[in-house]
């Protein structure tokens, strides 16, 4: 209990580290400042949102399962669907090939 | 200027109920995504002699996804807490970079602005770009409390059924198809019209972040690209 309750604590610690206290820096950004924080920045994280996701698994091997993001990628590019319809032919096209 | 009332006036807005209305799917696909991923920790953390108190008390209080996961096997492995601390926060470091990044949107009152900071996670910053300071609280609660609670039922369920799952699931990837999705989707529209990101820069940000998670691993690699990409955009962008 006490181990667990330690472990708990760790993560709080974590997410006040990581989250709460980059939240309460919010004054004193000028133009530019600003425009890297609310423009740049959002685009950065999620081209390597999109690198934490595809990259795994491509280092696992090129398995059918990569039709599922290449799946994604149509659906949302080229056909604008919407997330629904995406994820749920996403994912069972995920769970039939791989 | 504008932005300070922007927030307000939106909410007070007649268009209100349709921006809701576009909402709820968005909100029911990721609690679809999120539910198996924290019923998975759930069960997996139940397995690992954790209380149903104590799967609560972690979801709630140290809500992180990945880190959760990551911390069973380092407790069950004896840990000291600075090394689950460090472990913990290297894996969620990205959230260092988000978190800044929509600071300027949480609310004023700080009690509310530190459990809308501590309940932010990656799909609900993926849902709320473009949406309003009201929409984004209800985005952020609505996941969290949903993590929560089938963080829980997971833990009740493997109670009943401890060998009800394989080792090998993948639950997590319908949470990856649909943080995918709306991280094409945002590349796609808002910083493409702004002329931020074309096909070119993007094919560079995935060559550059893909090196770095190739050579420091998925764990290492965000700080640095995230830095790194930020300071080629800004530089490639300074012109116009």
């Amino acid at each position: 209990m006490v181990d667990n309750f330690l472990v708990i604590l760790a993560l709080l610690l974590t997410s006040v580290m990581i989250r709460v206290l980059p939240s309460l820096f919010t004054i004193n950004f000028g133009a530019k400042a600003q425009y890297l924080i609310e423009e740049i920045l959002p685009t950065s994280i999620f081209i390597c949102f999109i690198t934490y996701i595809v990259i795994p698994e491509m280092a696992n091997g090129l398995n059918l399962s990569i039709f599922s993001f290449i799946a994604v990628g149509i659906l949302a590019v080229i056909l604008k669907s919407g997330l629904i319809l995406t994820t749920v032919v996403a994912t069972t096209l995920y769970y039939v090939l791989s | 200027m504008m932005n300070k009332y922007l927030n307000t006036k939106k909410v007070l807005s007649a268009s209100n109920t349709a921006e809701y209305r576009v909402l709820l799917p968005l909100l029911l696909t990721a609690i679809f995504a999120i539910a198996p991923v924290s019923m998975l920790f759930g069960f997996t953390a139940y397995k690992a002699d954790w209380s149903i108190v104590e799967i609560f008390l972690v979801s709630l209080l140290g809500f992180s996804g990945s880190g959760q996961f990551a911390a069973l096997p380092l407790s069950e492995s004896g840990a000291s807490f600075l090394t689950i601390a460090f472990v913990t926060t290297m894996i969620n470091s990205r959230y260092f970079a988000i978190s800044l990044s929509c600071s300027k949107k949480l609310p004023k009152n700080k009690l509310l602005k530190v459990f809308a900071s501590h309940v932010l996670g990656d799909e609900a910053y993926a849902i709320e770009q473009g949406h309003n300071q009201r929409a984004m609280l209800i985005i952020r609660f609505t996941i969290f409390l949903s993590w929560i609670l089938f963080g829980v039922a997971g833990g009740i369920i493997a109670g009943l059924f401890p060998n009800l799952l394989p080792d090998d699931i993948n639950a997590s990837i319908p949470a990856s198809l649909v943080l995918l999705f709306l991280a094409i989707s945002y590349l796609q529209n808002r910083p493409y019209k702004s002329g931020l990101i074309t096909v070119p820069k993007a094919t560079l940000g995935f060559l550059i972040s893909g090196l770095f998670y190739y050579t420091l691993g998925g764990i290492y690699f965000w700080i640095p690209s995230i830095i790194l990409l930020s300071t080629i955009s800004y530089l490639l962008n300074r012109k116009y």
